[in-house]
């Protein structure tokens, strides 16, 4: 399971690369948050327990902390979407205002029209 | 959306996930749930209309002062924070337990009220962004023309 | 104390939300904001003065055990850069009101700029490092759009590369912080210490150490990651360029300086040559960047680069001498280059331009903005009785106290270059000829900018008073086991 999380982290961290490397912003935006879940993955990697139950209690007695899943990196995780999906909001806005200024989102193109 | 089976289920659905949400955000303290998923949640439901209607309908419909609200909603977070200061340590939660009335005992926690402020903050900003983006007449304050 | 701790991140947190609500009236909103910024300041000051005595302040938020909440802490370095930043953000919030008064962006500028305060004062408070992750992104979100403020495509490009350089930097700090739980399973700075003391050396370590190092370098603008710096600076608006040039930057070295004696001392020990290769390199690109520019605001910029790269050097000598050199450094900077930056500000508001053979002929048209960019111009080329002289010559003492003879040379050497830049853009600025005619500026600029500039003056002669404060600060920061047991032994 881990190695499919791995292949997992690597997949989108090759695409988001590609991705951010393209000239048009709306791609750069879609590479750079395909990045984030690549490390928001990661994080969630690192709190890593073979087998572990979720980390919700059933029932009041006292459980044994190695059969969960640490919860830390999970509560980590939602604090890193939350950021990135405010940092991509922001970039959509960013591209937006782009794309009305100039009828383009191609970078270059901009580039070309300022002169 | 031109579609007939969207257009019928789109309102069923949307009050589904009013409900469901409602059931994360009041259950959300000691199980999975809380503010921010519910208030997901809600936003998906809404964006859902969205897609089904027309956008200027849309945009029509759901242009409330979205700004306010997640102000609000931060405003009472950060209260419910400074709530936990007075027992001396800022963000600590606290339980209170009544006997209503007909109703029986209930449980507040200062948790819930946390997460009422967080689920306003989510609602508000996901679908201020969206009346952003849908509109295209609006136009961002400053921005050249 | 411990009870107030959270002050400096609430109440920028509150009075941006209120300043949000009213922002169609521009009296009460200017009026609440200055209210806060003093505030603030007067906080950070009773802050300072509480930490002075070597007690360290920690307030655990919700009340968790040790190494599970989050914790925030000041100890003296803490009180320092609090209040670094709430002057600054003051002065240039100040400066800012002079000529956003008439612009419709103003609603939004001030509860951007108290957002932004919020994340550097939290940044510099926090203890734990997923936290301090959190702070740095709420100041650069607001940095972001303010970086972006009036959404030309000249402003639009500088945004972009920023957010997008940051992002990558966003991204590699998640990583290091996987990296750091996945070895020790905690993210608290104390408890990282104690263990990865535990730990001994390791190869990984050192590799977490320097995704961190390459994170807070971004930050700090160290040499391969400065590329931003220029632009920024100078494409932005005045304020946020003063913002981001006296406090901003210095979030990344404070962060560099936390990791180096609290988190990772063992591996930063092995990490000691690059980073001293990447200061040195950083002193040099920003001094010989300078001397084809024909900008105000550009040169200003990459000497801020090259003062960085000495401020890195102080840090990279990794010894008490050198800690004490460096912060003295970081207050004497911050207060020089926002104040100079604000006083381009106002030259360009006098005569419409940053170019400077256009400017030409200031000291006759605007005497007393162009003396007050004389001040800040004397400091940096390092002229005895100002902050320059003193920030320089206990940098060098340090190094060449450690033997590091090859190293202090050169940034002694590049010390030269920096006399002959500051002198010559300040002659082709003032002395020069032609040039557009004078207009009028705001007395609140002119207030801001003497605010600030004053300092120069002030920690030039009381010198010897703010050296002995460097010093009482890096002799309990280089001591991290003060700060471990303070943090142990919390209520």
């Amino acid at each position: 399971m881990i190695w499919f999380l791995s292949i997992t982290i690597g997949v989108l961290v090759t695409a988001g690369a590609y991705l951010a490397m393209q000239r048009r912003l709306i791609q750069m935006v879609l590479g750079f948050s395909l990045l984030s879940h690549a490390t928001n993955l990661m994080i969630v990697a690192s709190g890593w327990v073979g087998d572990g139950f979720s980390p919700i209690l059933r029932s009041y007695k006292a459980p044994d902390p190695a059969t969960y899943v640490d919860p830390l990196p999970q509560a980590m995780v939602l604090t890193a979407i939350v950021i990135s999906f405010a940092v991509t909001a922001f970039l959509l806005v960013i591209a937006l205002m782009a794309y009305r200024s100039f009828e383009t989102d191609d970078i270059d193109e901009m580039r070309r029209l300022k002169g | 959306m031109r579609s007939l089976i969207l257009r019928t289920i789109a309102p069923i659905v949307l009050h589904l996930t009013l409900i469901f949400s409602l059931f994360l955000l009041l259950y959300g303290h000691n199980q999975p749930g809380g503010g921010f998923i519910a208030g997901l949640m809600t936003a998906v439901g809404i964006v859902l209309q969205w897609v089904t209607f027309d956008a200027d309908d849309g945009w029509h419909r759901y242009n409330w002062p979205w700004d306010r609200i997640f102000s609000y909603g931060l405003a009472l977070s950060a209260c419910v924070g400074l709530f936990g200061l007075l027992s001396g340590y800022f963000l600590k939660g606290s339980a209170y337990e009544f006997n209503l009335p007909f109703i029986g005992e209930v449980e507040v926690l200062t948790a819930f009220f946390f997460d009422v402020g967080v689920y306003a903050v989510v609602v508000a900003v996901l679908l201020s962004i969206l009346t952003t983006f849908c509109d295209r007449r609006a136009v961002i304050r400053g921005a050249p023309k | 104390m411990n009870l107030f701790l959270p002050v400096p991140v609430l109440l920028p947190l509150v009075t941006a939300i209120a300043l949000f609500l009213v922002r169609h009236h521009q009296k009460i909103q200017e009026r609440l904001s200055n209210a806060s910024l003093a505030v603030n300041l007067a906080f950070a000051l009773s802050l300072l003065s509480a930490t002075a005595g070597g007690n360290i302040f920690i307030h655990r938020m919700g009340m968790w055990p040790f190494p599970f909440g989050i914790i925030l802490a000041a100890d003296r370095l803490t009180g320092t850069m609090v209040v670094l930043a709430a002057a600054i953000v003051a002065a240039c919030t100040l400066f800012a009101q002079g000529y956003l008064s008439t612009n419709q962006r103003r609603e939004v500028f001030h509860p951007l700029i108290h957002f932004q305060l919020m994340g550097i004062q939290g940044a510099f408070m926090t203890g734990d490092l997923f936290n301090l992750f959190v702070f740095f992104e709420v100041m650069l979100i607001s940095t972001y759009a303010l970086l972006a403020f009036y959404y030309n495509l000249d402003q639009l490009e500088v945004a972009l590369k920023y957010t997008f350089l940051n992002l990558v930097a966003s991204a590699m700090f998640l990583v290091g912080i996987s990296f750091l739980y996945a070895q020790v399973g905690t993210v608290n700075m104390a408890d990282l210490s104690v263990k990865i003391r535990e730990l001994g050396p390791q190869p990984l370590m050192v590799v977490t150490a320097f995704i961190f190092l390459f994170v807070f370098s971004m930050k700090a603008a160290l040499f391969p990651m400065h590329l931003w710096l220029p632009s920024a600076h100078s494409i932005s608006p005045t304020h946020i360029g003063a913002v981001l040039a006296g406090v901003l930057v210095k979030v990344g070295i404070y962060s560099i300086i936390r990791c180096a004696w609290l988190i990772f001392p063992g591996p930063f020990k092995v990490l000691q040559p690059m980073i001293m290769t990447i200061a040195l390199v950083t002193i040099v690109w920003g001094a010989l960047g300078t001397l084809p520019q024909r900008s105000l605001k550009r040169i200003l910029a990459y000497s801020t680069i090259n003062q960085l790269g000495y401020i890195a050097f102080g840090v990279a000598l990794l010894s008490p001498l050198g800690m004490t050199a460096a912060i003295f450094y970081i207050v004497s900077h911050a207060f020089l280059k926002s104040s100079m930056l604000l006083g381009a500000g106002l030259n360009q508001k006098l005569t419409g331009t940053v170019d400077l053979d256009e400017m030409g002929g200031m000291m006759a048209k605007a005497p007393y903005a162009s003396a007050l960019m004389l001040v800040g111009f004397l400091s940096l080329a390092g002229i005895p009785p100002l902050s320059g002289f003193f920030s320089k010559l206990f940098l060098l003492q340090a190094g060449f106290t450690q033997g590091a003879y090859l190293a202090t040379g050169l940034a002694l050497l590049m010390g030269v270059i920096s006399l002959y830049y500051n002198f010559t853009t300040y002659q082709r600025m003032a002395w020069g000829t032609g040039g557009n005619e004078a207009r009028e500026a705001p007395a609140t600029m002119y207030s801001s900018v003497s605010f600030l500039a004053s300092f120069a003056v002030i920690f030039g002669i009381g010198a010897a008073w703010l050296y002995e404060w460097s010093h009482l600060v890096a002799s309990q920061i280089t001591r991290p086991e003060l700060y471990i047991n303070a943090m142990r032994n919390a209520l």
